[in-house]
């Protein structure tokens, strides 16, 4: 395996992507997927990701390309979050979401880390009706049913942290 | 565009998991789809107190959620019903005492026997902890020994009665870890001598108070320790028994006769060992690995330190010294250039002067947690303080960083006490103090910051530097100090909503 090689990735829509090995393998799908078949000379389909987002991916990939501790076997080391990270993430709520499924299903702890911390802060320290002005929810609880959530689960909580 | 609504319940767990109770309960009364995301980790770690002026959870709705609770913490307050609960996948459980529990007039209510049935009724827990007061009858350990199958850990205070003892200590035979603080055995001496201790990993004997003087029985942690030397599992020893010297001599003739291939973790409270023999066991180590050290008391010798620098300042990730004497600023700077493997690092404290000065800089970019005193000397220079601000900067993945001078309020006494540190004054952590200075905003680079922890007393913070704070720390939920400089109702209303819109909490 030559240390420059490279990969074709199509999006959802069909648009190729030809991107350094050391680049896919970031993604544990695409480096077992790559170590288990090795490099077939034909594109890998990635149906589940748009080519805006799979874009996105890479931007984010490319700059951690030499992250040593990437990824690692130790659990309890993860990848250095940085002001560029922070950056990274103020998107529009759809493609931060779509970057969640996106790092989901190509299975890149780091940006999966990394996006769900974005979410949660976004709903740290809010009302209930606070996260569904945020998120745009609507509440369909029944006047009944809320009363019954709050029973069942009647512990005013605020002292607990 | 994709909603958050989209997103699968997989999601959602790693989402709660940056999350305190507090917002998860919040989540829940959002809607329904919310309401089945965020419920399981609502009530999966489960705390229950019971005093005169604050009603616990009813145990009926308790009742209603057991079978999504996983571990439990019981007060010492709580009345029988509780006990008669029933949680399917209970794993961890924690009989908790606080201080004042005894003034409480449903304190230790609950029997023997009630306690024994609630055994009965959990064989999946694998994790016990108890610090109640009352003694766990034999019954109770007999449970434990027959139906526990899958206990791992015991975590244990107070008394175990002579006819429980030979369960006791049968149960303590198949465990991992074990941690024993100011227990109390039976006066006769217990037999261990069937014992092997094959799985234990962790070993931890604290005593520190009800610790009767003379009495040849206490004898039992030496005892102990001697069995588990053929534990060749072990990893993890901490030993902090007031008192009771310390086995130097049987531990490092266990190290040289190779056993404790895999031990690499240390901790003991020096008062009861030497300098000569902590360096000779230390350096005697059959792993040759050092990960953890901790000094709980005492004084850090200089044969010690020189073999914790010659061998295993490669190693560490964590090391404690804050609650000893002995620690000089060099040591610390000298730790923060060799030890690049820190993870946490508890020190007193460190002069201005040795970071300026240094050669070389830190080496311990992956610190998470910080606990040092930064002083400042009389003859410094300034912008010497900024040059700290920077090097502090680069310790980017920092969650806890706490500056106080007296973190654990522990130099009571002026053995422990470093020279003169109490007087002198810290970095200013004030912003707008000049444009050129570099100042606290180097630490916008901190974006893991969870905890920060400061003296309020001897500068005055105010508005800007809390605004400050919740816009770039943004994982920041606690932050320890003073703000004197907000005063006044209207300001104190405008901080407590920027404290509430960015979900920190400040103690003073």
């Amino acid at each position: 395996m030559s240390a420059h090689s490279q990969i074709l990735l199509t999006s959802s829509e069909g648009t190729e992507f030809l991107i350094d090995r050391d680049i896919a393998d970031k993604s544990m799908l695409l480096k077992c997927m790559l170590e288990d078949i090795g490099e077939i000379g034909q594109a890998v389909p990635l149906p589940n990701v748009s080519g805006p987002i799979l874009t996105k991916v890479i931007e984010y990939c490319t700059h951690h390309r030499d992250d040593p501790n990437f990824l690692s076997a130790n659990d309890d080391v993860t990848a250095d979050i940085d002001e560029w990270d922070l950056e990274y993430c103020k998107v529009d709520q759809g493609t931060l979401y779509e970057l969640i499924l996106a790092a989901n299903y190509l299975d890149i702890k780091p940006l999966m880390d990394l996006t769900c911390k974005t979410v949660a802060n976004m709903i740290k320290a809010k009302s209930p009706e606070e996260i569904r002005k945020t998120f745009n929810i609507t509440n369909d609880f029944t006047p009944e049913e809320e009363d019954q959530v709050r029973r069942e689960n009647g512990k005013d909580w605020v002292d607990e942290h | 565009m994709k909603m958050i609504l989209d997103l699968p319940d997989e999601i959602y767990v790693l989402i709660a998991e940056n999350l305190n109770t507090r917002v998860i309960y919040s989540c829940v009364r959002v809607c329904r789809s919310f309401y089945s995301s965020f419920i399981p980790r609502l009530w999966s770690d489960l705390s229950i107190k019971q005093y005169r002026h604050d009603d616990a959870i009813d145990p009926a709705i308790v009742r209603t959620n057991a079978h999504r609770v996983e571990s439990v913490n019981y007060s010492s307050t709580l009345v029988e019903e509780y006990y008669t609960i029933i949680y399917p996948r209970l794993h961890t459980i924690r009989l908790d005492t606080l201080r004042t529990d005894e003034r409480e007039p449903t304190y230790l209510q609950v029997t023997p026997p009630q306690k024994v049935q609630f055994a009965r009724h959990h064989p999946t827990i694998r994790k016990l902890t108890s610090y109640h007061k009352d003694t766990l009858p034999k019954e109770f350990w007999e449970v434990v020994e027959t139906e526990w199958k899958e206990l791992e850990s015991l975590e244990m205070s107070g008394v175990v009665d002579a006819d429980a003892v030979n369960t006791f200590w049968r149960v303590c035979d198949r465990l991992q870890n074990l941690y024993f603080s100011d227990l109390n055995l039976p006066e006769t001496l217990p037999d261990l001598s069937t014992l092997s201790f094959r799985r234990l990993r962790n070993l931890k004997v604290i005593k520190k108070y009800h610790w009767p003087k003379n009495l040849s029985h206490q004898l039992w942690p030496v005892q102990l320790l001697e069995q588990v030397k053929r534990s060749d599992k072990l990893r993890r020893l901490s030993w902090d028994v007031d008192g009771l010297a310390f086995p130097a001599r049987m531990v490092l003739e266990a190290l040289e006769e190779g056993y404790w291939e895999e031990l690499c973790e240390f901790s003991i409270g020096d008062k009861c060992c030497s300098d000569q023999n902590l360096a000779a066991i230390l350096g005697a180590l059959t792993s040759r690995r050092l990960t953890c050290f901790e000094l709980m008391s005492g004084k850090l010798g200089p044969l010690t330190y020189r073999c914790l620098q010659g061998r295993y300042f490669g190693h560490l990730r964590d090391l404690t010294i804050a609650r000893c004497g002995g620690v000089t600023s060099a040591m610390v700077q000298e730790i923060m250039v060799g030890c690049v493997h820190l993870v946490g690092l508890d020190a007193p404290h460190i002069f201005v002067q040795d970071i300026v000065r240094a050669t070389k800089p830190w080496g311990c970019l992956r610190l998470q947690s910080l606990v040092v005193y930064i002083a400042k000397q009389a003859g410094d220079e300034p912008g010497w303080d900024g040059q700290v601000f920077e090097q502090i900067s680069k310790l980017r993945r920092l969650h806890i960083l706490d500056v106080q001078r007296d973190p654990h309020y522990s130099y009571l006494d002026e053995e422990t006490r470093p020279d003169g540190i109490m007087t002198l004054e810290t970095l200013d952590y004030r912003l707008n103090r000049g444009a050129v200075e570099k100042d606290i905003r180097c630490w916008s680079s901190l974006v893991q910051l969870r905890e920060f922890s400061f003296d309020g007393d001897r500068q005055t913070l105010g508005m800007d530097e809390l605004v400050w704070m919740a816009e770039h720390w943004r994982d920041l939920w606690c932050v320890t100090g003073g703000f004197r400089g907000i005063q006044g109702d209207d300001n104190c209303a405008k901080r407590d909503r920027i404290v509430r819109q960015a979900g920190i909490w400040v103690y003073d």
